[in-house]
């Protein structure tokens, strides 16, 4: 109960004037997840209609509050483009925090629920707990119901090796927000926010280094979320899986936002190659499609992220589209070992999702236009502005080294050791580093505007 | 019992750390010392624990970009028939906390003959920020003064952090490391190259209604100190192009309150000769040519009132 109690009160602490609406969803979706159960095996159509009602009322309060304002605002653009008579929208929704995150799960529950992979959770308290848990409300992991569930009905205590390996994440994840994250986050603003002013080389590495800071802004996050959990006995989802040693973009998309990514994919992805099936491989690519322009628009309510989606989504295509030939190149000239390809691909994985963050962090589609053609205008010497960036390169190459170390399994995990003097080094470590080198006053996470 | 020992060595380990870093910053510092080496952590160490020169210009980033120490110097010197030295010690983002360490520092080491305050109202609508606070924490502990305006400003979690050397050092540790690096010698003074392309659209800037209390406080210290030891002090507002503040009398009440000290104040925010796109880099800061042409007439305004008070 104090969970919820907490859960609810960090809620309000973030918005106050949101906390109905978090306790009016999880009401309804626990009344829905009850009304499933009852029909899901003597009559699976009424329960389905129960499950699409939920669906219906998740994506509902997710348009109302989070595109309907975008909405609006494009229909206005396009009537005035026909001429006609359209005055200027005022419309505006104020945005509750974490939506995204919070009714994903809500319609996760449903779903599961009516594929009868978890019984519905009788007790609102709990269901209440999976909702709005405190570490994960505002920016996930976007926790699974029946894992997150059974272990609430589990007597917990507070344990010391809790305590410590949960510390550790939260430190890991303190350090990256605080030491890269937002270390580089001024340099980048510096350069995106006026990219007419800069040339070619400040706008590739601004590219590269943006890559990384979504990484560990939001890593760091996941890492904190999962780490408080761990404190108090709970297993949450992993959400990253060192992308950045991903070798196409598949395999990025795999070990990045996972949880995000596995929820589309069981709940959109799947059903859809079911719908087009008889269309082959084109029914895959569509879907393929389908799946990442969501994925993109998820992210928000403008142009960019779906374009966004859709470019991960071609690029995704194009791997599955070549698949059958790079395998037979790979054992044709035994390529599957040879450490210089994996990292040519790894570098071209990195590349291609650097353009991409570009058009993610763009305030508008010219914007991601005018910055790319930015390349065009010579490479001249890098911008110096704001040199606290050049802080975050040794802890970047820290967070690459203990990335490679984990990757190759070279014995050396500084977040899962066993060893009792390496857990104390590494609190030690990265408390001082925080504490020294971290960006104590900086912004707020950049997933939080989802 | 086990957990608890360990604990105790990761507080005792971290502790360690804290006093070592402490220690190793302290010698950075004083090192920096020896020499003004360019950058602004190292010129802001500078001028907080090493500058003796007879002209010292102090504010924020416009008295940095805006008040040509040589210029100052040269008239200064053709007025007074001395040989006057001058170095601009402002500081991006401080205000009237920084002025007041600053002033009270430099004094103590050699009163200086002149004090030039580039007073913006902010510095006295608001108190001692977050923003200023985070550059010079480095040196709590380190400038009385800066000890003395932290201990004023700060309180609650803030005052417990600053005990420690980690939390202090913060940033600044590398700032100062990466100092060394940069060119020594330098009159702190940085001007812009380049200008605005076209003149920027209005800024109407709003303000707190009153003045901060502390701040004007250390307004009035700073006066006192420089009579106490008989420094001339002039306050002036630098040019800001196409700029003004919601509360249009807030510039009076500068003036109400330079007049009550007995300070001159010379108030060239929106003066018509600087109220040109050419002159400006961005919109709050002047560019090297108009820094130069700021600095020559705030010379041709100091002297009349340099006759009055019989300096000349």
């Amino acid at each position: 109960m104090w969970l919820l109690i907490a859960s609810y009160f960090f809620y309000g602490w973030a918005d106050w004037r949101m906390l109905p609406l978090l306790a009016v969803t999880t009401l309804i979706f626990y009344g829905l997840g009850i009304a499933i159960g009852k029909n899901v095996e003597t009559n699976p159509k009424k329960a389905s209609r129960y499950k699409t009602l939920g669906i219906i009322i998740g994506l509902g309060v997710l348009v109302y509050f989070k595109y309907l304002g975008f909405m609006v605002d494009q229909f206005a653009t396009l009537f005035r483009s026909w001429g006609m008579n359209v005055g200027e929208s005022t419309f505006s929704i104020v945005m509750p925090i974490g939506i995204s995150f919070f009714t994903f799960k809500l319609m996760s529950y449903v779903m599961e629920v009516n594929l009868g992979n978890m019984a519905p959770e009788k007790d609102i308290v709990k269901f209440g707990t999976y909702v709005a848990f405190f570490p994960t409300i505002l920016s996930g992991p976007i926790d699974r119901p029946k894992p997150f569930i059974t272990q609430l009905g589990t007597s917990r205590k507070i344990e010391a090796d809790n305590l410590s390996e949960g510390l550790k994440r939260i430190l890991w994840g303190m350090f990256l927000k605080m030491c890269i994250a937002d270390r580089i986050a001024p340099w980048t603003d510096a350069v995106f926010n006026n990219y007419t002013h800069h040339n070619g080389t400040s706008i590739i590495i601004a590219s590269l280094l943006y890559l990384i800071q979504m990484y560990a802004d939001f890593a760091g996050y996941s890492d904190m979320a999962i780490g408080v959990a761990r404190m108090m006995g709970l297993t949450v989802a992993e959400n990253f899986k060192r992308p950045f040693f991903a070798q196409n973009i598949a395999e990025y998309w795999r070990n990045w936002h996972i949880t995000l990514t596995q929820w589309v994919t069981d709940y959109v992805f799947k059903p859809l190659t079911v719908t087009f099936r008889d269309w082959g491989k084109w029914g895959i690519y569509l879907a393929t499609l389908i799946n990442f322009v969501l994925i993109g628009a998820w992210h928000g309510a403008n142009w960019t992220f779906v374009l966004f989606g859709a470019y991960h989504g071609v690029l995704l295509i194009l791997v599955l589209a070549f698949e059958k030939r790079r395998k037979k190149l790979e054992k044709k000239h035994n390529l599957k070992k040879n450490e210089v390809y994996k990292w040519s691909r790894r570098i071209l994985t990195f590349l291609l999702c650097a353009i991409g963050a570009v058009l993610w962090r763009s305030a508008s589609v010219s914007d991601f236009f005018g910055t790319m053609a930015q390349l065009g205008s010579g490479f001249g010497s890098l911008f110096m502005g704001n040199a606290d960036v050049f802080v975050s390169l040794p802890f970047i190459i820290l967070m690459f080294v203990c990335e490679f170390f984990e990757e190759y399994d070279l014995g050396f995990h500084i977040l899962y050791s066993k060893k009792s003097w390496a857990n104390l080094l590494t609190i030690v470590i990265l408390s001082t580093c925080i504490l020294l080198f971290g960006e104590l006053s900086g912004g707020s996470f950049i997933y939080f505007q989802f | 019992m086990k957990f608890i020992y360990k604990v105790l060595i990761v507080l005792v380990s971290i502790f360690i750390i804290d006093r070592g870093v402490g220690i190793v910053g302290d010698y950075i510092i004083n090192k920096l010392n020896e020499d003004n080496y360019v950058g602004d952590a190292a010129l802001l160490n500078y001028s907080l624990n090493k500058v003796t020169s007879d002209i010292i210009i102090v504010g924020s980033s416009t008295a940095l970009c805006h008040y040509s120490p040589q210029i100052l110097s040269d008239s200064l010197t053709t007025y007074t028939g001395e040989s006057l030295s001058a170095f601009n010690a402002g500081a991006s983002t401080q205000g009237m906390a920084y002025a007041y360490a600053l002033v009270n520092s430099v004094v103590d080491r050699k009163p200086p003959k002149f004090i030039v305050l580039d007073l913006q109202p902010q510095f006295l609508t608001y108190g001692f920020t977050k923003e200023q606070k985070s550059t010079l924490r480095a040196y709590y502990g380190f400038n009385n003064y800066i000890t003395q305006v932290f201990d004023t400003h700060t309180e609650g979690i803030d005052k417990c952090l600053l005990r420690s050397n980690l939390y202090r050092l913060n940033t600044t540790f590398v700032r100062l490391l990466l100092s060394f690096l940069k060119p020594k010698g330098s009159d702190g003074f940085y001007s812009h190259d380049g200008s605005l392309e076209e003149v920027p659209s209005q800024v109407i800037e709003k303000l707190p209604l009153a003045f901060n209390k502390l701040s004007v406080d250390e307004f009035k210290r700073i006066v006192e100190k420089c009579k106490a030891n008989n420094i001339q002090l002039i306050v002036a507002s630098s040019p800001y192009l196409n700029h003004q503040y919601e509360n249009a009398d807030i510039y009076d009440k500068v003036t109400n309150l330079c007049e009550e000290c007995g300070v001159p104040f010379i108030n060239m925010e929106s003066d018509s000769m600087f109220q040109k796109k050419e002159l400006f880099f961005d919109q709050r800061h002047l560019n090297v040519d108009g820094a130069d042409a700021f600095s020559q007439e705030l010379c041709v305004r100091l002297k009349p009132i340099l006759v009055k008070t019989n300096i000349e």
